[in-house]
């Protein structure tokens, strides 16, 4: 949709949402409640749903029932429902995300609205989400909820009057953690990137082609499974609506404390792997299965020593959680017999074959879908970087919130960085005339919803690939070396400047050795090859 | 070991005569030294020293133009209660041979004397001394000399032996002077003046792009060097509603950002605004755009003459020299001369390179302004092209305009200020803000502005016509031929000035299809200081 209003990052603050009560519904909304053992709370969750200010004929409710050995009935649970409630069974898999998955797939609604089978919501918490989703079609909404005892509300029976929640007026309560979030940043106004990191907690709602374009809950995760989709929205350029106008009470205080930290080193590793927003949790030098960036470089018609060098030198950079994306026609080199050295897919070759055990290689006909939260498309292989240039390039984006950076190199080619959720957002609201595959022709748009900025290309670490310096490892040829000697050579300071207690350390090493021949001249820092020879020559 | 203000007495050959301003307490007075108020009677001695010891620059200014007569002297001095710096001197020929000159800074005050081998004239000596604090302005009567103001108007302007054409205070009726043929005319200060200030202490050399504190109350007292030095770091002055008009004058003229009551007939900065150091200084621009010609003592002088419908000496008339090789850029580069208003004469020598203006195009963006056409054939080297327009021009003042760059309304205006009020030999605009064609951005660059000695935009040069003619004109060079003539006027001893750029904006675009390799230098990290997708010029260019 073309014609949308355009948020700039998260600040959804500019979209005019109406007040409550003063507007018209039109889309239909269903309420998934994912449900294992739920009977005891589950009546005074419809009976809240029942009460709803939103039109009931575009509300139905969908209970996903995960207990297989316990198949729960609607006609067990007493008290008001909204007329449209249905059940539908978990067959396969368990969960909380798989159980929400399947609720989704059986939900006719143009919104998917959660909620957990423990939560009692205000009479105007519907239409207060379902607001945002007449206003644009990429928000997803975050409610306001209290935890409270709920025995207080137990005692009564479940009623429809909209007023249960009135019991819990002076209760104790606690808030969740995401609070502190959205009182430090202007309720995800001000959270920028960020914001995705706080899609947590049981209500919140989003357009089903959202959803369904994100690719629906991972059913596979057993916890985290919110973070993880709230990171793949956030990808297809969500908007993330803090509303405190959408309230709820979770009946049960919250267990924060207890398993918490459990719960964080369960949750760490399956979200660190697909989430690469959560950079602090990921670790130098080794994949994940998202990466962090991307890099496109298209090899047609291009010296293969030029992509090689290129593309040593992206494989050499400091931040090592990147894949690159190598586009050419792979399909075209075929096995018939010709003259290796007269191939005429000679070039494609070789670059296929020095990448073949690089699993951070990828070589594909076309760029396809955005694998990273980032995508660094070289314009050519006659520039590549040193090995700090992408971190550098990719901190100085995450740091200015900015969707775009531009890198003038010195003939005039131009390398780009692009935020994958600043590019997903502009293909949704830009007009007619841009064409939403190419990316360069959002760039004023995504300059105008993230920032842009232009750096030039020596600046930012990009050397001619033709002179750029690629290190070799250490060489390994030569006759057998005295171990202890060979082993003292490779530890302490072989190679860096000599300290005094390193010095005193490789005597004190010699003495043990059992050495008694006269004292060894003193190391020198970088001793050439040729001094070694000799040394060795001499035993 | 500076000495502290105390011992200075000590120290003087006597007999010694102390001419002293209020303010300017230097202790006990030792045997051997007279003590006078500026104003009272002078015994009519010879003296062996003259020291003049005055609150501050703005003093020593206002003092020598009405100093009585004081002989010679061996050791002439001066102190100043408060200063921004040493008090120095150019020594001029007619004096003695110098002996000594000692210059100190003690307890953030000044004390200078200069030793002769034999007496010079105290008064003269000590009205250089006061010509050379603060920029080097053009000071004097500017034609037109003016008595019995109760503020003062004649800084270091000595005027004893000139006629007054305009007496304030005075009768209608006042005889025929024989100097003058005809009486001087007799005007009335209309209410409370806060001008004239002087502009040579009042400027915005020293404005600070950046600050260090928010906004700070008014300070109290006269606007002098050191209260405005005081409130540089700071993000801007508020202004309340009963402040001293002429304290708000000095702080404006000096570019100080102003907010709360401001300074009339400049529109109030938004809050906002002032956060973002490109407003905040738009708006110190509107300010000495406003104050300058309001209260300046040029500005004043001129106000005077025109009520009493006298002459006084004209603000110089300008030549823009525009060479240009593209026949496609004309009308563009014409539109950017038409534009430009405040500048009382205005002529365009527009050197056309290869091809013949076409005159109904120039008359009909130019109107009725005075313009010189000089086509010159297409193998005529640039820095020649340059010569034959500055030979063809008439103007007292030379700017060079480029073809292809973006001038605000007030360019000549604002350089004309600038020429004025730091005395330079050679003013221009840094090219501040840069307009990347080909990669269609806009970059604000780092570096400083109102300030002496640095480099200027070729596209903006202004200087006087004779000092161009007296460095040999423009060389005879294909190329850089505005860096050839910053040298000569450097190497020919000239001052350089850098007023701000933000009325300006260099074109940077390709040329044919050879890509500028050059345009990589704008995006680096020492160049930006800020940069904007598409056209983005300050507010004071008034684009569209």
């Amino acid at each position: 949709m073309s014609d949308q209003p355009r948020v700039r990052r998260n600040d959804w603050g500019t979209l005019d949402a109406p007040a409550l009560g003063r507007w018209e519904p039109t889309r239909s909304v269903s309420v998934v409640i994912p449900a294992y053992g739920a009977q005891r709370l589950l009546p005074y969750v419809l009976a809240g749903l029942a009460a709803q200010t939103y039109p009931a004929h575009l509300l139905e409710v969908v209970i996903a029932d995960d207990d297989p050995g316990r198949p729960l009935e609607l006609a067990e649970l007493s008290g008001p429902r909204p007329e449209r409630t249905r059940i539908v069974r978990v067959e396969t898999g368990w969960g909380r995300a798989n159980a929400c998955h399947t609720g989704a797939l059986a939900a006719e609604g143009e919104v998917l609205h959660w909620l957990d089978a423990d939560m009692l919501v205000e009479p105007d918490e519907v239409e207060a989400q379902l607001r945002w989703h007449h206003l644009i079609d990429h928000a997803v909404v975050l409610g306001h909820k209290w935890f409270v005892d709920p025995d207080p509300l137990l005692a009564r029976a479940p009623a429809a009057d909209g007023r249960m929640h009135e019991v819990f007026a002076t209760a104790e309560r606690e808030r969740h953690w995401v609070e502190d979030v959205w009182d430090r940043t202007d309720d995800l106004r001000a959270a920028g990137p960020r914001a995705l990191r706080t899609h947590v907690g049981a209500t919140a709602s989003l357009r089903r082609t959202l959803y369904d374009e994100a690719g629906g809950m991972d059913t596979g995760l057993r916890l985290g499974e919110d973070i993880d989709l709230g990171y793949r929205l956030a990808e297809c350029g969500a908007v993330f609506v803090a509303d405190r106008e959408a309230r709820s009470w979770h009946l049960g205080r919250s267990h924060q404390q207890s398993r918490q930290d459990e719960v964080n080193d369960y949750n760490t590793h399956f979200l660190a792997d697909r989430v690469p927003d959560l950079q602090p949790q990921r670790r130098r030098g080794r994949l994940y299965s998202v990466p962090y960036i991307e890099v496109v470089l298209d090899v047609r018609g291009r010296d293969h020593t030029a992509v090689i060098a290129t593309v040593d030198s992206v494989l050499a950079s400091s931040l090592a959680d990147l894949s690159v994306t190598l586009l050419g026609d792979w399909s075209r080199i075929t096995e018939e017999r010709t003259h290796p050295l007269d191939d005429e897919q000679r070039a494609p070759r070789l670059v296929r074959a020095a990448y073949a055990g690089e699993p951070r290689v990828v070589l594909a006909e076309s760029p396809g879908r955005r694998r990273g939260q980032f995508r660094l498309v070289l314009p050519n292989a006659d520039w590549a970087p040193t090995p700090e240039t992408l971190g550098t390039l990719v901190l100085h984006l995450e740091r200015t919130h900015h969707g775009l950076r531009q890198v003038l190199m010195a003939d005039g080619s131009v390398a780009r960085v692009e935020r994958t959720a600043a590019y997903a957002r502009a293909a949704k609201v830009a007009g007619p005339e841009v064409d939403p595959d190419d990316p360069e022709g959002l760039d004023d748009l995504v300059d105008e919803l993230f920032g842009s900025w232009w750096v030039e290309g020596a600046d930012a670490g990009f050397e001619p690939s033709a002179t750029i310096r690629r290190p070799r490892l250490r060489g390994t040829a030569g006759p057998a070396q005295d171990p202890a000697e060979s082993w003292r050579e490779l530890g302490g300071t072989g190679g860096a400047p000599q300290q005094p207690g390193a010095k005193q350390a490789r005597r004190k090493a010699g003495r043990k050795a059992g050495r008694k021949g006269p004292e060894e001249p003193p190391e020198r820092p970088g001793r050439s090859g040729i001094g070694s020879l000799l040394r060795r020559g001499r035993r | 070991m500076l000495p502290d203000a105390g011992s200075i007495l000590a120290d003087l050959a006597a007999p010694a005569l102390v001419l002293t301003g209020p303010g300017a307490d230097l202790g006990p007075v030792p045997e051997g030294v007279t003590c006078a108020g500026l104003g009272d009677q002078v015994p009519d001695e010879s003296w062996a020293t003259v020291l003049l010891a005055v609150a501050d620059e703005a003093a020593l200014r206002v003092a020598v133009s009405a100093l009585p007569g004081l002989g010679r002297a061996k050791h002439v001095a001066c102190y100043l209660a408060s200063a921004t710096g040493p008090v120095t001197t150019v020594l001029r020929p007619e004096w003695p041979p110098l002996a000594g000159l000692v210059a100190e800074t003690p307890d953030g005050g000044a004390h200078t004397r200069l030793t002769f081998r034999r007496p010079a004239p105290a008064g003269p000596v000590l009205v250089e001394l006061a010509r050379h604090s603060g920029t080097p302005v053009a000071t004097g009567n500017h034609g037109l000399v003016v008595t019995g103001a109760p503020v003062p108007v004649d800084p270091t302007a000595v005027t004893e032996e000139v006629p007054a054409a305009v007496v304030f205070g005075g009768r209608a009726d006042l005889p025929e002077h024989p100097v003058l043929g005809r009486a001087p005319v007799a005007l009335h200060l209309r209410g409370e003046p806060v001008g004239p200030l002087d502009e040579a202490l009042l400027n915005p050399v020293g404005f600070r792009r950046d600050w260090g504190r928010g906004p700070v109350p008014l300070p109290a007292g006269e606007p002098t060097p050191e209260l405005v030095a005081a409130v540089r770091d700071a993000q801007a002055v508020v202004v309340p509603d009963d402040a001293d008009a002429r304290t708000v004058a000095g702080l404006a003229m000096a570019g100080v950002p102003l907010v709360g009551a401001g300074y009339p007939g400049v529109d109030p900065i938004d809050p906002a605004d002032l956060e973002d150091p490109l407003r905040r200084e738009e708006h110190s621009v509107r300010l000495r755009r406003a104050a300058l010609r309001e209260h300046s003592h040029l500005a004043w002088r001129h106000q005077v003459a025109r009520r009493a419908g006298l002459r006084a000496a004209a603000y110089p008339s300008v030549s823009v020299l525009l060479p240009t090789r593209r026949p496609e850029q004309l009308a563009f580069a014409l539109d950017q001369v038409a534009r430009q208003r405040g500048v009382a004469e205005l002529e365009l020598v527009l050197a056309t390179h290869g091809f013949d203006a076409d005159p109904g195009l120039v008359r009909e963006r130019l109107g009725a302004r005075s313009v010189t056409l000089l086509p010159l054939p297409a193998d005529t080297v640039f820095g020649d092209v340059l010569r034959a327009a500055t030979d063809a021009a008439a103007g007292d003042v030379v700017v060079k305009m480029d073809d292809d760059d973006w001038y605000g309304p007030d360019v000549l205006a604002d350089l004309l200020l600038a020429k004025h009020y730091s005395g330079a030999d050679l003013v221009g605009m840094p090219a501040e803000l840069v307009y990347l064609e080909p990669i269609r951005t806009t970059v604000r660059r780092r570096g400083p502005s109102e300030s002496f000695g640095a480099v200027v935009a070729g596209g903006t040069m202004t200087l006087d016509r004779a000092l161009l003619r007296a460095v040999g004109g423009f060389r005879s060079v294909p190329r850089h031929v505005d860096a050839r003539l910053l040298e000569d006027v450097r190497a020919a001893g000239g001052s350089v000035y850098r007023t701000q750029g933000l009325g300006y904006v260099l074109r940077r675009t390709t040329h044919g299809h050879t890509w500028d390799t050059g345009l990589g230098y704008f995006l680096t990290r020492q160049s930006v200081a800020a940069q904007w997708r598409g056209f983005r010029p300050s507010r004071l260019l008034e684009a569209g």
